[in-house]
């Protein structure tokens, strides 16, 4: 019977962080909520618009009811020595699991649930977690065929 | 061929060295097409703060004689773990859509299952508000956990044994050279 002997601190990799920066007005990034017709290009949503985007036409949707959505490629680290591949593979005595973790904070819109302390409304965070594997760098095909070359 | 973890492992060689004994009999070259069979469910080489798994492979020539030294030679190899073919053909995508207190309903699509060290996560938010509900800020992180198994306790009686994993397979003599 094997047990686990330690569990490392988990790692966490940032692929995405969208947030105001502190003392910002408004501090929230969603809905956009300025006259300013800039407010897109200064906004940390800017980083999820692709160069064919229209900035105007992306900025009145992220002014409206909704829906809000956002495409991105999240890309990974390049380096092995950053992040490791998944290993189920009990007969290694280490196994390395991944998840994709999504979080948000958000803020209701009514005044339901207010902080007693300050009167403000209440933050809730989200979470959704995951399980995704991770392959090992070696195993693309042209990452595989540069391995193999170096073996005579 | 070795593969080590928290044990020692070694290779087989009784195949390898009377293979040789009957066929190195005059000057020249010898060529010896020796094919190792890797378990389909051996350990990929792994290196983590607490613990490793490292490939070697130890080639021995043994020759006549009581006093001849045997030849020897060390090789680490790297043991890659590559995914079975239906999970690289594996492109669906994964959808979860949620509603949170009637406040807010989001969607997370992600295309695909597995992904390279170095490659890109497809992905796909969606909100829409069904309130005034504002988002203060929203992150995506890769979270890895790590989980060193311990699977065998050490001995003063069990450092010395071995386990044949790996035995070489010399499908005959593929070039002589005189």
């Amino acid at each position: 019977m094997r047990r686990i002997a330690r569990s490392d601190p988990v790692t966490f990799i940032e692929l995405l962080n969208i947030k105001n920066k502190n003392g910002s007005t408004p501090p929230y990034v969603l809905p956009l909520d300025s006259n300013d017709v800039d407010v897109l290009r200064n906004s940390p949503l800017s980083t999820l618009l692709t160069p064919e985007d229209d900035l105007s036409e992306v900025a009145s949707n992220l002014m409206g009811p909704g829906p809000w959505t956002f495409n991105r490629e999240l890309k990974l680290p390049v380096s092995c020595s950053l992040m490791h591949f998944t290993n189920k593979n009990r007969r290694s005595n280490i196994v390395i699991t991944h998840y994709l973790r999504w979080a948000m904070r958000v803020e209701r819109g009514d005044d339901l649930h207010l902080d007693p302390k300050t009167g403000k409304r209440k933050f809730y965070d989200i979470v959704v977690q995951h399980p995704i594997v991770i392959l090992s760098v070696s195993c693309c095909s042209s990452q595989f065929s540069a391995e193999a070359e170096g073996f005579p | 061929m070795d593969g080590r973890s928290s044990r020692k492992v070694t290779g087989h060689r009784e195949v390898f060295s009377s293979f040789t004994h009957h066929l190195i009999n005059s000057i020249g070259t010898y060529t010896y097409p020796i094919s190792f069979e890797i378990p389909a469910n051996a350990p990929a080489t792994l290196r983590c703060p607490y613990g490793t798994v490292d490939w070697h492979l130890y080639a021995t020539v043994h020759r006549p004689g009581h006093f001849t030294p045997k030849l020897t030679a060390t090789r680490e190899v790297i043991v890659i773990p590559c995914p079975k073919e239906e999970e690289n053909e594996d492109t669906g995508s994964t959808v979860i859509e949620r509603l949170w207190e009637q406040q807010l309903q989001y969607s997370i699509s992600i295309s695909g299952h597995s992904f390279f060290i170095g490659g890109t996560i497809p992905i796909t938010i969606s909100f829409m508000p069904l309130s005034k509900v504002k988002i203060h800020r929203f992150s995506v992180h890769v979270e890895g956990m790590s989980h060193p198994f311990q699977a065998y306790i050490l001995s003063k009686a069990s450092i010395g044994q071995s386990e044949s994993i790996i035995i070489p397979k010399c499908d005959g003599l593929l070039a002589q050279t005189p």
